[in-house]
């Protein structure tokens, strides 16, 4: 998958563990190991809206593109 | 008063929510086994008659003497009109008569009919395709009573279905249909006027199509819940 998730970056930047950040959000930790392991296919406006909020950072803090080679 | 209708009422909703869903599933778990059986059983006769055609084809090759073979070496043929050189007697009075667009099975005594063995063939790949649909179906049944429903392995075992389907409208007619173009072409009919027709069964070809579609369906839904489970 092109689409990088920096959760881990960002989690680490503000201190904060994973299950925190789920309890905070309200999302379960399932979900939120998804994201971060990059299996998610697709990530609800809703929920990145609360990421962004916990984290006080921008949705483009959290992703990056990085093209295919070849 | 109150407490007895609480209780029934506790009862009912007990009844619905288990008792009644246990059921159901025990139900179809028992026709899903049942043709799981049906389907096993179905696969070991295809098998068998799989293995009769090839041991009858080497029976024929060999020339064996211990079997009558005869009645095999007819070969299917579509006749448009034949002209019977009798006339028919009916009431005293004599009419001509013939039949026509008919089908039927074509014997020539003491001929060297090679072409049995396209016939052979003929039956044996149909034969063949029979038992793939049945083995596809055996394996979607086996998944089905693990619990497995919607697993990509399902999908992919209608669309081989489906392809199967088709190929069975075409596949031995199309051998059987060579076969009649070889005999038609080197035998000559006195007032018999025989057409070698190539009638696929459209029906089947439909059937096929739509099973293929329905796989695709399926694996789209598959791939859909996959998507929803991996969205956060």
């Amino acid at each position: 998958m092109p689409i990088i998730t920096n959760l881990d970056v960002m989690l680490a930047k503000r201190k904060m563990s994973l299950t925190e950040l789920a309890e905070r959000v309200g999302i379960t930790i399932a979900n939120l190991s998804i994201l971060k392991s990059g299996k998610a296919r697709a990530i609800r406006f809703s929920t990145l809206e609360l990421i962004c909020e916990e984290l006080d950072c921008q949705p483009g803090d959290l992703f990056e593109f990085v093209k295919k080679e070849g | 008063m109150l407490l007895a209708f609480e209780k029934l009422n506790h009862f009912f909703y007990f009844f619905k929510k288990h008792w009644a869903t246990n059921f159901l599933v025990m139900k179809n778990y028992r026709i899903l086994n049942l043709t799981k059986i049906i389907l096993n059983i179905y696969w070991y006769l295809q098998l068998l008659f799989i293995a009769t055609i090839i041991i009858i084809g080497l029976f024929l090759l060999f020339d064996v003497q211990f079997v009558d073979l005869n009645n095999l070496k007819g070969f299917k043929i579509h006749f448009s009109k034949i002209i019977f050189t009798e006339p028919l007697v009916f009431n005293g009075v004599n009419y001509d008569f013939s039949l026509t667009n008919g089908e039927g099975r074509l014997h020539i005594n003491d001929l060297d009919q090679k072409f049995v063995y396209l016939r052979m063939l003929a039956a044996l790949v149909d034969s063949i395709i029979y038992f793939l649909i049945i083995h596809f179906l055996r394996k979607i049944f086996k998944n089905l009573t693990q619990n497995e429903y919607f697993i990509p392995a399902n999908g992919s075992y209608i669309k081989k279905i489906a392809v199967a389907i088709i190929l069975l409208a075409f596949v031995p007619e199309t051998i059987q249909y060579l076969t009649g173009a070889m005999i038609i072409d080197t035998i000559e009919f006195s007032s018999v006027f025989i057409k070698n027709e190539f009638n696929f069964d459209l029906q089947t070809v439909i059937l096929g199509v739509l099973v293929f579609v329905i796989g695709i369906i399926f694996l789209r839904g598959i791939e859909l819940r996959e998507d929803q489970k991996y969205t956060v």
